[in-house]
């Protein structure tokens, strides 16, 4: 391996902030900020760059085995640390579903074949997300998965909800509910109101969100089981959790950076890439998310990266399948909402994207101290790029980002003690 | 004064003793060349399972022989009789014919009661749905006892199906009346609701549930578990709830292996364990005919 060293980086050192500092990455794959050697290394500039840890994904949807078509183990990895995440949870809505112990254990081994960063998979609550019958949650978490979750196919009947997080928190898995009433919202292609109307498509009420919220917030409560509530999108279901939370309710939630970035009316050229489920908010709900950001009240972010093929979002409105390809893009796109437009510097959120979801999972959080193994992403804040079908490496390039200028881009992802980004030879 | 038997409840804690020693003492006739003894003749004993059962049914109907009782067999299955049939019209058409000790078992927890409340003779719990059946608790403790002297400070660590088995209802009561601490392993779904204040210690590892255990109680795992969704299947179940081999290398050789039986060999136990030199699973059968007629003793006494 090759030795670096990154001088005039802003390194962060949480929770006291960025601080100028030099710094070495060493053939053992470990940071020095005291012994850089004076020659033998290869010597980067990188004023004007943040140094943070590497970042962790709570939610993507790597869409393999089965759909190779949309996305695979080389695609996603590579839109994984180009935009300076070492760590994914992968949704269990593969094809099979992984919701046995053969299936996670694929997926572990099969994304540590492409040595770039690790795939840490959640595994169904219920046998084929059918809503029927319970998984195989422990075998699976002996094999590696590391939380449950029936994501879009939210449970429906409260009792197997609650039966499927009894039964997983006795392997103490993490339990994750993608919150939607199937009846509510059925039918429906984006946020119910205003646009919805005025485009002649069948709205998705806010209540298909909060209802479930609500349900989960009294199983957590009556069985004293933690439940984290994924994508939350409207500005009422955010404040059922922040009031649960003050109740004592083990409960916890994350946000998206579309959820964050846009709202309904981006909806109104019929662009399918804004197309996506919990669907676009309205602007007072966006502002309130970002409200939340701005006072730390948010759990983590996730990027429900979601990518399809082009023919599949090239359908009507109505027929083109939810989601967002992110990966590549979430970081840029966030600085851009979160530190451009609203201010909110840098340090203050970045860690959502990195330790916080590893926290929540009770996992190792990755720092950069001395003689740390090198798990970290450059941010260069001026560097502008053009999001473009070339520029993802994500095999989904259904992002309504494409054509736009984004400024601020990783330019170097660090996994395990080697450079993962850029690509080439390290 | 009449005296019935329908939890562990009835019993007080000097009444259990001599249920104890004197079952001792009916043990040591079971192994006479000549096992039978006078002790109830002229009594008549009804035996009144309204759901199905062979192995209880024979050991309460073999101990009553023994003690050269009369018999008088009733046997309807559940399912003919429905819930709301009268109870009180069956058992008073017994209670003419002079029974003076009903054995009886029902699906439906509370039967006893029922019966007791509308016959002259005493009543015997053989187990009543979820409720609960002292005389499997009864001789699960003879059996403890017999081995260690006294229950008082014993681990006992019981694993598997819990949430609805009336066997681990009575045990625990029983276990706890004799001063034993108990440890409880199944998966939180098999939980009992009111677990926390049973008096129970819950542990989700089966590894640590027996580490030091002095006697470890397996439960059969019924087939409606995995049916109503409490479980994934029965590899997983076996997987983590199972009493597997593995666990022999880890006891210390005084622990008792023990089970109600029949034993799901694979599911709940594996065969190597229910086999092993610690299983003391035939032995509790024995000690079932022992301990009844030391019941039917105590209630004729009485
Ligand atoms: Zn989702």
């Amino acid at each position: 391996m090759k030795r670096y060293i990154f001088r005039n980086g802003m390194v962060l050192d949480a929770p006291k902030g960025f601080a100028k500092k030099d710094f070495a990455v060493l053939d053992n794959g470990k940071i020095t900020f005291k012994n850089i050697p004076d020659r033998g290394a290869i010597e980067i500039d990188i004023s004007g760059s943040y140094v943070i840890p590497s970042l962790f994904d709570l939610h993507t949807h790597i869409r393999c085995p089965g759909q190779e078509y949309k996305e695979d183990f080389e695609h996603v990895t590579r839109a994984a640390v180009a935009g300076g995440f070492t760590e994914l949870c992968s949704m269990p809505n593969t094809k099979p579903v992984a919701d046995n112990e053969a299936i996670i254990d694929y997926i572990i081994l099969e994304g540590e074949r492409y040595g770039r960063c690790r795939i840490h998979p959640f595994g169904s609550l219920t046998v084929g997300l059918q809503g029927e019958k319970l998984a195989r949650m422990g075998l699976m978490k002996n094999k590696g998965a590391v939380g449950v979750t029936d994501d879009g196919m939210c449970i429906q009947d409260t009792s197997l909800m609650m039966k499927a997080m009894e039964y997983a928190h006795t392997f103490g898995l993490f339990i994750m509910d993608h919150a939607e009433d199937n009846y509510l919202k059925k039918g429906g292609f984006l946020n119910e109101g205003l646009v919805a109307d005025k485009l002649g498509l069948k709205g998705i009420p806010e209540i298909s969100e909060t209802i479930i919220i609500k349900r989960d917030i009294e199983i957590s409560r009556y069985l004293n089981i933690p439940v984290h509530i994924t994508h939350v999108s409207s500005k009422r279901g955010a404040e059922l959790i922040m009031n649960a939370k003050k109740e004592g309710v083990k409960i916890t939630f994350d946000i998206t950076p579309h959820h964050l970035s846009f709202n309904e009316e981006a909806c109104l050229g019929f662009n399918t890439n804004f197309k996506i489920n919990p669907p676009l908010r309205t602007e007072k709900d966006r502002k309130f998310l970002i409200g939340l950001v701005r006072e730390g009240k948010v759990d983590c972010l996730a990027t429900d990266h979601a990518p399809h093929a082009k023919f599949e979002k090239e359908y009507p409105f109505d027929g083109a399948p939810f989601g967002v390809s992110n990966l590549d893009t979430a970081l840029s796109l966030l600085y851009e909402t979160l530190t451009i437009k609203e201010k909110i510097p840098f340090e203050k959120w970045v860690g959502l994207f990195g330790n916080a979801p590893r926290k929540l999972l009770k996992m190792q959080e990755k720092a950069l101290k001395e003689n740390a193994v090198a798990n970290f992403a450059v941010f260069d804040k001026n560097l502008e790029w053009k999001v473009t079908e070339k520029t993802l490496y994500s095999k989904g390039k259904n992002t309504p980002l494409l054509g736009r200028k984004l400024k601020g881009k990783v330019s170097f992802t660090f996994y395990e003690g080697a450079r993962v980004y850029p690509f080439g030879e390290k | 004064m009449r005296k019935h038997l329908i939890t562990v409840d009835d019993l007080s804690k000097s009444e259990f003793m001599s249920i104890l020693e004197q079952g001792k003492a009916f043990k040591e006739i079971l192994t006479r060349p000549i096992k039978k003894i006078p002790t109830l003749r002229g009594k008549t004993i009804g035996l009144l399972f309204f759901e199905p059962s062979t192995r209880t049914k024979l050991s309460f109907e073999l101990a009553a022989k023994r003690m050269s009782a009369d018999i008088v067999n009733f046997t309807a299955s559940s399912s003919s009789l429905k819930k709301d049939e009268s109870i009180k019209d069956t058992v008073m058409t017994l209670d003419a014919m002079k029974i003076d000790i009903y054995v009886v078992r029902h699906s439906s927890p509370g039967v006893p009661y029922i019966v007791a409340d509308h016959i002259r003779g005493s009543v015997i719990n053989a187990g009543d749905g979820a409720h609960s059946h002292p005389t499997q608790a009864i001789l699960d403790v003879y059996t403890i006892w017999e081995r260690f002297g006294t229950l008082k400070g014993l681990n006992i660590t019981i694993v598997g199906d819990i949430k609805y088995s009336r066997v681990v209802r009575s045990d625990i009561d029983a276990f706890l009346k004799l001063g034993a601490h108990v440890t409880i392993c199944t998966p939180r779904t098999l939980l009992p609701f009111s677990v926390s204040s049973l008096g129970v210690k819950v542990n989700f590892s089966v590894k640590e549930a027996i580490k030091n255990a002095d006697v470890i109680m397996g439960l059969r795992m019924q087939k409606e578990r995995q049916d109503s969704g409490l479980i994934p299947d029965e590899v997983e179940y076996n997987h983590f709830f199972g009493l597997k081999e593995e666990i022999l290398g880890s006891l210390n050789p005084k622990v008792l292996v023990m089970h109600p039986g029949p034993i799901n060999r694979g599911i709940e136990i594996d065969g190597e364990v229910a086999d092993s030199e610690f299983s003391v699973i035939n032995e509790q059968v024995t000690n079932g005919l022992a301990t009844r007629m030391s019941i039917f003793y105590h209630l004729v006494e009485a």
